[in-house]
């Protein structure tokens, strides 16, 4: 039994690890997105909530333009 | 520019990071692939979807349609019968409520005239269709049964679609040809389809093959 347990753990471990490893990957390319030209030129909001605020406090509409960071 | 000063610039990036936020509206604002672009109002209704050239002059374009449907809505608030069922067909075309609430909205306010319904028709048969379409799966069962309610829709006289929901709709109701050995309405699939993506280079290897099935289906009959 201790055994097994120990067996179960580890596999957990290393599913754990890889699991953070390719979140951080993600997290790496939607960094790197982050910094295309589009974005950097422009005022684009990011936060959905907030660009309803703004979108009720301005009164115009929201042009949403929605992509990937995750795949090119 | 001036269309960045007319609108709130909102960028949604699927990023598949856990914590991030927003990672479910794509889904949840009818969008299926990337890019996806679409003008919404404060509440995140949507006003108009892009379908133009991804160049400034389309933005505008579209950008257009937004502030049309601003119009008819602010129209059919103060009372106008023509904008109020309009304003239902524009919000039953973006995706806002299906054929159903469409439908319950539609009724008591008067008799729609022959553009109005014609463009409901075709409407009401293509949100019918995408209800329909969200049960199906792998699973073939869920496929059959859904090619047998279109099959019952076009028997009950209503349009085939035209749009994004001609492809399922048909290939469902080609498929259970092929399986019910019924050559009339397979024929009849198999037409609708090569009309719409006959020219299309990759469908040339599907239509080869249901070409094939098709001359079997009639030696079979024979």
């Amino acid at each position: 039994m201790k055994i097994r347990i120990g067996v179960a753990s580890a596999a957990l471990a290393l599913g754990l690890s890889s699991l953070a490893a390719a979140q951080d990957g993600m997290a790496e390319r939607r960094d790197k997105k982050l910094k295309s030209e589009f974005l950097t030129k422009a005022s684009w909001i990011l936060d959905f909530a907030k660009a309803c605020e703004e979108s009720k406090k301005s009164g115009k509409p929201i042009f949403a333009y929605f992509t990937r960071s995750y795949a090119p | 520019m001036k269309f960045s000063k007319d609108y709130v610039l909102y960028c949604n990036i699927t990023t598949h990071v856990e914590t991030d936020k927003d990672q479910e509206l794509l889904e949840a604002k009818g969008g299926d692939g990337f890019p996806y672009l679409i003008f919404m109002d404060s509440e995140g209704n949507i006003l108009a979807k892009h379908e133009e050239e991804r160049d400034a002059q389309g933005f505008a374009k579209t950008g257009e349609k937004a502030k049309a449907f601003l119009a008819l809505k602010a129209k059919a608030a103060k009372g106008d019968k023509a904008a109020k069922v309009d304003l239902v067909i524009a919000q039953l075309e973006l995706g806002h409520f299906g054929a159903e609430e469409a439908q319950k909205k539609l009724s008591g306010l008067g008799t729609l005239s022959k553009a109005q319904k014609a463009k409901l028709d075709g409407l009401l048969v293509a949100a019918e269709i995408r209800e329909i379409l969200k049960t199906v799966t792998r699973e073939k069962d869920t496929q059959r049964e859904a090619g047998k309610k279109f099959l019952e829709m076009k028997k009950a006289g209503k349009p085939a679609p035209e749009g994004d929901e001609a492809q399922p709709y048909w290939i469902l109701i080609l498929n259970n040809a092929e399986e019910d050995k019924d050559v009339t309405v397979f024929a009849e699939a198999l037409q609708a389809l090569k009309a719409k993506y006959g020219d299309n280079p990759q469908a040339a290897q599907f239509f080869q093959a249901k070409e094939a099935v098709l001359k079997k289906l009639r030696e079979e009959k024979k």
